[in-house]
């Protein structure tokens, strides 16, 4: 299991956005998104969409789905599971959790209830 | 609850309108036969054949929606094949249905037919067409024929510069290829783009190689061969002015018409070759006749007068329109539906078009710049509301306006134009402090 990420500040990413964490500094060798829903709740995905290149934390963020800048395929950020066409492939989910105003990311650690664990 | 089930459902046509609608009535609790015809087989995704699969970015396979297994866990029959006719016939005592005949092939019994048939590209009235092996993009075949004159040292020659003509010249100069680009009008694709946001993306063929002819082709003459070969695509096009210019391969992107014929002969009504074509269809996709469906680009919509509706050949717009079919079908309501939207890339840049961009009385056109260039062309109504938008590599900006659009209700035009207002702001209502 890859170590834990402190990504950053609770306060550092706004609501609706997400930042992306390298795949060298999280040990998957994948990047990973993570992201601030409107929610207020944090979720992390793997950043790039299962359809083409393209990276999720650029996507649309609304309520507790992010839309692929792309080509407008969409994804539960709780689960990953994929919503809509032309992404057939749910995403992989990273756990998260904030301890004392922090993001901490637990990567290839699959949240419970994913869609694709 | 919901209507009961037609016993069997057979789609003809493996684009995206055919594969979202299996997917949909499996989806929504469908349990009779479910049968799926293409002559290529397994559904296929076809935006890309003109984009990243042309470019080589992307293989045959991942062109595919599902890989077989995925089709046999749901129980959908994939046939191969290519279907010659289809014709109305008595199942039972109570129950109409089609005969449905496959070329070389058994023949084929269903309640009820969906024809996702989509459309053909049309050839253009060309002296010499006939004889030459010009290229389209319809088909896999027609993209992976195309992709050995990708190169430098080779003159492509593209009749229309509409989205697809456009998108084929962009990954053809990219790839270092001579670009003769031919178009009627300029700038091309107003009706797609609008005016200003068209003339944006016409002005980007020039700096990036290609050679833009506005006028029309004359005539084409097939290179010689020596003796005994085929011939070949190679080809010396005449144009307006009387220049001479030889190509080594000539795509046709004319446009394209909506494959209706099977509806059309079964008696189907349909709009007519004059009106663009199409199986007329109600809201959910009953064609005239019983039990036989039509969705995605071969079926045309129609007014309250029962007149045919513009034409929007889009990949969303067929999904959708597949979706609503389903659930029509199982007696469930559909979705509403926003603004429309849809997508291209040329030249580097990833352009997405949503709503609609025709000029209105009284309305206003508003620009964002940043140091970049050019971000979005936004189109407004008399009443100051978001009808359309077009936006040049922003994604945000794409689905603000899309959300806007779909409120109908005045938007800040300062703020669309001000490229530091986000688009995540755009959206959000004003905040009080």
């Amino acid at each position: 299991m890859a170590q834990i990420v402190d990504v950053a500040g609770v306060g550092e990413i706004p609501e609706g956005e997400a930042v992306v964490v390298d795949g060298d500094a999280n040990e998957t060798g994948r990047d990973i998104a993570v992201f601030h829903a409107e929610t207020g709740e944090f979720f992390a995905l793997d950043d790039e969409c299962t359809h083409e290149t393209a990276s999720l934390a650029d996507g649309w963020i609304e309520g507790d789905r992010v839309e692929c800048p792309l080509h407008a395929a969409e994804f539960c950020l709780r689960t990953g599971k994929v919503l809509c066409l032309p992404a057939t492939e749910s995403a992989r989910t990273h756990k998260v959790e904030v301890v004392d105003g922090r993001v901490l990311l637990h990567p290839g650690e699959s949240v419970e209830g994913a869609d694709r664990p | 609850m919901s209507a009961p089930q037609p016993s069997s459902v057979l789609v003809i046509g493996g684009g995206p309108a055919g594969y979202t609608f299996v997917d949909q009535l499996r989806l929504r609790g469908y349990r009779g036969e479910l049968t799926l015809i293409d002559p290529r087989g397994l559904p296929m995704d076809r935006p890309p054949l003109s984009k990243e699969f042309l470019r080589g970015a992307m293989g045959r396979e991942e062109l595919r929606f599902r890989e077989a297994e995925w089709f046999e866990e749901r129980s959908i029959t994939v046939i191969a094949g290519a279907v010659e006719e289809i014709s109305g016939v008595r199942l039972s005592e109570d129950a109409a249905g089609w005969e449905v005949f496959l070329e070389n092939g058994p023949r084929l019994l269903s309640e009820v037919v969906v024809l996702a048939t989509g459309t053909v590209p049309t050839r253009p009235e060309l002296p010499g067409l006939d004889e030459l092996a010009p290229l389209t993009f319809y088909t896999i075949d027609d993209a992976e024929a195309l992709a050995p004159f990708l190169r430098p040292g080779a003159t492509v020659g593209v009749i229309g510069a509409g989205l697809v003509g456009a998108e084929a010249a962009s990954v053809a100069a990219e790839r270092g290829a001579e670009v003769l680009l031919v178009s009627p009008r300029s700038p091309a694709a107003v009706r797609s783009f609008g005016e200003e946001a068209a003339a944006h993306l016409h002005a980007k063929h020039e700096p990036r190689g290609v050679r833009l002819i506005t006028g029309t082709v004359r005539s084409a003459t097939p290179a010689e061969v020596a003796p005994g070969e085929p011939v070949g695509r190679a080809a010396t096009l005449t144009l307006e002015n009387g220049e001479s210019v030889g190509v080594d391969v000539l795509v046709i992107a004319t446009g394209s018409v909506p494959c209706d014929g099977l509806g059309v002969d079964a008696g189907a009504q349909a709009a007519g070759a004059e009106a663009g074509g199409g199986l007329l269809v109600d809201a959910a996709g009953r064609t005239s006749l019983p039990n036989l469906w039509a969705i995605g680009d071969v079926a045309r919509g129609v007014d309250a007068t029962g007149a045919p509706l513009p034409q929007h050949a889009h990949w969303e717009a067929a999904m959708h329109s597949a979706e609503d079919a389903a659930a029509a079908l199982l007696g469930q309501f559909p979705e509403e539906r926003g603004a429309r939207w849809f997508w291209s890339d040329r030249h580097g840049e990833h352009v997405e078009v949503v709503g609609t961009q025709a000029p209105v009385a009284g309305g206003a056109v508003v620009r964002r710049e940043d140091a970049r260039g050019l971000r979005g062309v936004f189109t407004l109504g008399a009443g100051g509301e978001l009808l359309g938008a077009v936006t040049f590599d922003d994604a945000r900006l794409a689905r603000a306006a899309r959300r806007l659009i779909d409120r109908a209700k005045p938007v800040d035009a300062a703020a669309l134009a001000d490229p530091e207002v986000s688009a995540k702001d755009l959206v959000r209502p004003p905040r009080r402090d």
